[in-house]
């Protein structure tokens, strides 16, 4: 190897460091002291003592004598999951028109106004969007006002599954729209031409070239909403009001009422190596399709 | 008188499914702009039609009109008699090569072809001997689990033209395919499709802003300017006879002159130019006195020591290698005139002359144009 090169990879390296830093300091580390922490004893007034014990996932796993399956954390966190799944393939059913809508755009002008609409949301604080989610659709908030006034009655929509379920969706969206837009934005149009001109009805031109041709921005936007709402907090927090807990909720009790904290971090190490076995499969398809 | 022959063989085995296009009075206006101008083309049966213009001109838009890809503004499209406006582009017996050849990326070359087939639910085992029967046609057999990725351009090229005609459409429509090819591919190329045509007898409209695959492959073609066809007409007619000012200058180079009309005589004209008179042919009728503009190509000029013709004098000689070109500018005008001679004897092509002589120009009657201005 000659020395121009090695300078150059030097050179390269240097330009990595920053980031390699980050993301050890700020992510590595946190999730290697967490994985410590789930193996050790609870303190008494919240954090740890430094003896190893595997009580946390005894506990985490002990079955429900009232239930004929396991206690709640493992249920909670297949519930997560389910939940996580189906508002994946929500979103993904929302986005795709508007995502195709927007990339259909023929001028440029239209079609950043639109993006900016959906980029808007994440320029807002999801708490204060949240909070005006609550405040919009409270028992005595301005929707029920509305109701009443077309002559329908008040509804409860706030502390209800549904309204955790819509909310994950809502947060979500921007995640879909933006790999999705990118990806019909890339695709050849003229390739879903030949297909109409080769005679292909709308439905068959869609299923047969228009999905494949898209598919790593629905495989990417897909991951990135599973990842994020499997561990919402805020959501079924504050539109949930307990009613609706997710797994992230337990954590945080785990963490400040109930002062567990090895117990949280064996949660958490579970919802991580859930999001990882995802992660890797959903990879290892983009792979084999590809 | 072969290709004639082709077609009546082709029909008598029943595989030949020829289209007539007629489009009437087509306008289409993209907002405010016109890219194609109240339009009336009509393409025959079985011909090999080209529509050759500049980029902008409107030749693409009119084929995606044909294709259905695009909704003409005004005017109606027929295929063989039946009014196509309105149908969508999968309902259109008609398929299009792509200049990018839109291939489906996610689909072998075999797959991409069987494609049209597979959507029409003909026979597994029908569809597999088409298939082959198309690749053979493009001499990619040996290419059928190829990914397009793993293609050159002319092979892709290729593939499209497969994906294209496997079903025997009607027309083949083709959005200037080889532009994307080296030279020598492109000229090879030509000759494929030329033959490609005799063989399938379908009609084959062709984009190109190339006038030399125009004039090669062409039985008639289509010279369009800013949304109009200028003059259409078969390609010897277009480069002995063009109409206007445009299509002399688009279509191989042309010595343009200005003159004045000395005397008519039916469709022969006698010019002044210069100091000298010449005659010339005229498609219209031009009254004498009138300012005009003649056309006449560099091959066709003759460089005289005397005679009727306007003096002028040699500027220079450039040898090109198969031929030599000399510029000459008329006496008394800033006119300059390329004079062309094929490098064929052993002796200069232009004799005994070089720069700084004087000469008289001269032509045959039928070499000069009297253009439409």
């Amino acid at each position: 190897m000659n020395t121009v090169e090695h300078r150059e990879q030097r050179r390269l390296f240097g330009l990595r460091a920053p980031a390699v830093v980050l993301v050890v300091a700020l992510y590595l580390l946190p999730l290697v002291l967490i994985l410590a922490y789930s193996f050790l004893e609870s303190g008494r007034a919240g954090s740890v003592q430094w003896v190893p014990s595997l009580d946390a996932y005894r506990e985490l796993l002990r079955p429900d004598p009232r239930a004929s399956t396991y206690n709640g954390y493992v249920t909670l966190l297949v519930r997560s999951s389910w939940w996580a799944a189906l508002a994946t393939l929500v979103t993904l059913a929302l986005s795709l028109p508007l995502a195709t809508f927007i990339a259909g755009r023929r001028s440029t002008l239209a079609k950043n106004a639109l993006l900016v609409a959906v980029v808007i949301p994440f320029w807002t604080s999801m708490l204060v969007r949240i909070y005006a989610v609550r405040f919009l659709l409270a028992n005595g908030g301005p929707v029920n006002g509305w109701l009443e006034a077309l002559g329908l009655e008040r509804r409860v929509f706030l502390n209800t599954p549904g309204i955790v379920f819509a909310g994950l969706v809502y947060t979500a969206l921007p995640f879909m729209v933006l790999p999705l837009y990118a990806a019909i934005e890339r695709a050849d149009r003229n390739v879903i031409n030949a297909a109409r001109d080769l005679g292909a009805n709308p439905f068959q031109v869609f299923f047969t070239v228009f999905v494949p041709l898209v598919r790593a921005g629905v495989i990417a936007g897909c991951m990135l909403v599973f990842v994020l709402s499997v561990s919402q907090y805020l959501v079924p927090t504050l539109l949930g009001g307990g009613k609706a807990n997710m797994i992230a909720n337990v954590i945080e009790n785990q963490f400040n009422e109930s002062q567990n904290w090895p117990l949280g971090s064996a949660i958490s190490v579970f919802l991580v190596v859930f999001s990882l076995i995802g992660t890797w499969w959903s990879v290892r398809f983009d792979e084999e399709t590809n | 008188m072969v290709r004639n022959f082709l077609i009546v063989s082709c029909r008598a085995n029943g595989d030949r499914v020829a289209g007539q296009i007629d489009i009437r009075g087509v306008t289409k206006r993209f907002g405010a702009k016109t890219v194609v101008d109240a339009l009336d083309l009509q393409v025959e049966d079985g011909e090999f039609l080209s529509l050759l213009g500049p980029s902008g001109c409107g030749k693409s838009t009119t084929l995606r009109m044909i294709a259905g890809l695009e909704q003409p503004s005004e005017g109606r499209v027929w295929l063989n008699e039946i009014d196509i406006t309105d149908l969508p582009p999968h309902k259109r017996s008609v398929n299009t090569v792509f200049q990018s050849y839109a291939l489906f990326p996610h689909l072998n070359v075999a797959a991409n072809i069987a494609y049209a087939l597979k959507l029409r639910r003909v026979d597994r085992s029908k569809i597999a001997n088409q298939v082959s029967e198309a690749l053979e046609m493009v001499q990619m057999t040996d290419y059928a689990d190829h990914t397009p990725r793993q293609l050159s351009g002319g092979q892709q090229q290729r593939v499209a033209l497969a994906r294209a005609i496997v079903a025997r459409p009607n027309v083949l429509l083709l959005d200037e395919p080889l532009s994307a090819l080296d030279l020598k591919l492109r000229q090879a190329m030509r000759l494929e499709l030329k033959r490609l045509h005799q063989r399938l007898g379908i009609t084959f409209v062709y984009v190109t802003h190339d006038q030399g695959e125009a004039l090669t492959m062409s039985d008639r073609v289509a010279v369009m300017h800013e949304g109009k066809i200028l003059q259409l007409d078969k390609p010897e007619v277009l480069y002995e006879r063009p109409a206007t000012r445009y299509v002399a200058s688009f279509i191989g180079d042309a010595n343009l002159m200005n003159a004045v009309v000395a005397q008519v005589d039916g469709s022969k004209v006698t010019l002044k130019i210069g100091d000298g008179e010449l005659s010339a042919i005229s498609a219209t009728g031009l009254a004498t006195g009138a300012d005009v503009t003649v056309s006449v190509r560099p091959q066709r000029i003759q460089l005289l020591q005397q005679g009727s013709g306007p003096a002028g004098v040699i500027l220079e000689l450039t040898y090109l290698g198969d031929m030599v070109s000399a510029l000459v500018r008329l006496n008394g005008t800033d006119q300059h005139l390329n004079v062309l001679r094929l490098n064929i004897d052993r002796g200069h092509p232009f004799g005994e002359l070089k720069p700084g002589d004087p000469i008289r120009l001269g032509w045959d009657a039928e070499a000069a144009q009297v253009l439409v201005q």
